[in-house]
């Protein structure tokens, strides 16, 4: 029996109900070293179970844990172990990109300028600009330093690629790819639109529909049962 | 409560109303070069545009409040490994600290000129004790705003500024004039003339600033609590 370590996840009959929106009970987990995409349509429940991970949301039925532990007695810790890069920039537009920087690393413990510095150039990204007044691609690249910065043991992206030139894409996949590679026991999660991001980074793909999970599936298993991945997730979407 | 966090994040709160209060201090200067301008720099004046533009101060920290939740910054400041407890005793410290600028200028002020007949009896008050008082009484305030706009209360937040100009502008000169008028002003200022009035005043203060602190503090931990539950809330 392996130890179970704190970027171990766990959903139990989790679920979240809004009077517009159900996501039905939902139970996986999510082993250290794992990289998993969420793949599904808009309104799918991506988002949902990313806030939840990321500790955003109070308010659900069953139990999240991480390596055993109830993620909501862990808060606000867990937000040094767990990082999550929005779909869209949250920060002050007044302040600069280093000002922003630099504000994030008085508050995470395990943030490292170094390494900061080594993504911000690897992305060109100007540290001399506002937030207000970056490019949506920009945003990204920022939003994407600022959640792997600190190195999280879970690190979770909602839709990473969206707004990027197929350039700066590969790129930030390039060093997505790197930057796991170098601590094996990291977890990436995320979620996407695009299917070329999911046979770059995934090893592993759950298919959200509705609120309900429909598939949980391994790349390989998927690439094998079908001509290609795309194909395989347009059946699983198609039969919906 | 993690003490350092407070810190930081009270810094980024003073840090982004620092353009608001400078364009309110700017506005202040203007006034009274305009007073001076116009020949009607009296002590009266002079007095009434520092305080007013003190009292102005009061609503900095609120505004910022207001205007995370449109800005997304809100969400911004509960992604950081901090409690919402945390996040209110920012906005405190930065509300009380934000106003100090104002409350010394309107102490000295009140030190250098003649305060106006309507102080009644408050003209005797020392200006060190002046400036203290309405400094608490303008943290309350901003503290009592804070609550508000972290709860979305924009009425109440309308109707408490309009509670405040009046209570500020009619009610207190008019029960310092009742004083005056039933003779108990001498009282008032023989009681403020004895050693241990400071500390008595002090105590009353105390109490009830610690119980409307608390209040306030409780108001916008709840309002700030029940905000990222919210199913329209972006991640």
């Amino acid at each position: 029996m392996t130890a179970t370590r704190d970027s171990d996840i766990e959903l139990r009959s989790f679920s979240v109900k809004y009077p517009l929106f159900e996501l039905e009970p939902l139970s996986m987990e999510l082993t250290a070293g794992e990289r998993v995409a969420l793949v599904g349509p808009n309104g799918a429940g991506k988002t949902t179970i990313l806030r939840a991970l990321a500790g955003f949301l109070p308010e659900y039925e069953g139990e999240v844990r991480f390596g055993g532990v109830d993620a909501r007695t862990l808060l606000p810790g867990l937000r040094n172990l767990v990082r999550v890069m929005p779909e869209r920039l949250l920060g002050f537009g007044w302040m600069t990109v280093r000002q922003h920087f630099d504000l994030l690393a008085r508050f995470y413990d395990n943030w490292d300028r170094e390494y900061e510095a080594r993504l911000a150039d690897r992305l060109e990204i100007l540290d001399r600009a506002n937030l207000g007044t970056l490019s949506s691609g920009t945003r990204a690249k920022v939003a994407f330093v600022s959640a792997e910065a600190c190195r999280p043991r879970v690190l979770l992206l909602d839709e990473p690629t969206a707004g990027l030139d197929p350039v700066m894409r590969r790129r930030l996949m390039d060093v997505v790819v790197e930057s796991l590679d170098e601590d094996r026991e990291r977890v990436l999660l995320f979620s996407t639109h695009i299917l070329e991001d999911v046979e770059w980074l995934a090893e592993r793909v759950l298919v959200l529909v509705g609120g309900t999970m429909i598939a949980d599936r391994s790349v390989e298993h998927m690439r094998a049962d079908h001509a290609t991945l795309a194909n395989a997730l347009y059946d699983l979407l198609d039969a919906r | 409560m993690n003490l350092r966090h407070v810190g930081d994040l009270a810094r980024v709160e003073i840090q982004r109303a620092k353009s608001l209060l400078g364009r309110l201090y700017i506005a202040g200067v203007a006034g009274l070069a305009l007073f001076y301008v116009l020949g009607r720099a009296t002590d009266e004046n002079i007095l009434a545009v520092v305080m007013g533009v003190t009292l102005g101060t009061t609503i900095m920290v609120p505004l910022a409040v207001m205007r995370d939740k449109l800005d997304r910054t809100l969400e911004f400041l509960l992604s950081l490994p901090v409690t919402v407890a945390d996040l209110v005793a920012a906005r405190f410290l930065a509300a009380a600290v934000s106003l100090l600028p104002g409350v010394i200028a309107s102490g000295a002020t009140f030190a250098l000129v003649t305060p106006p007949t309507e102080f009644g009896v408050l003209a005797a008050v020392a200006p060190v004790q002046m400036a203290l008082g309405f400094w608490v009484l303008l943290t309350l305030g901003a503290w009592c705003l804070t609550a508000a706009a972290a709860c979305e209360l924009s009425r109440l937040i309308s109707w408490s500024i309009a509670a405040m100009v009046v209570l500020l502008g009619w009610v207190v000169p008019w029960a310092l004039g009742l004083l005056e008028r039933y003779g108990q002003a001498a009282a008032l200022r023989s009681f403020l003339g004895q050693p241990y009035a400071p500390a008595a005043m002090g105590a009353v203060v105390l109490v009830v600033a610690v119980a409307l602190g608390v209040a306030a503090f409780v108001v916008a931990h709840r309002g700030l609590t029940r905000y990222p539950s919210r199913p329209e809330t972006p991640l």
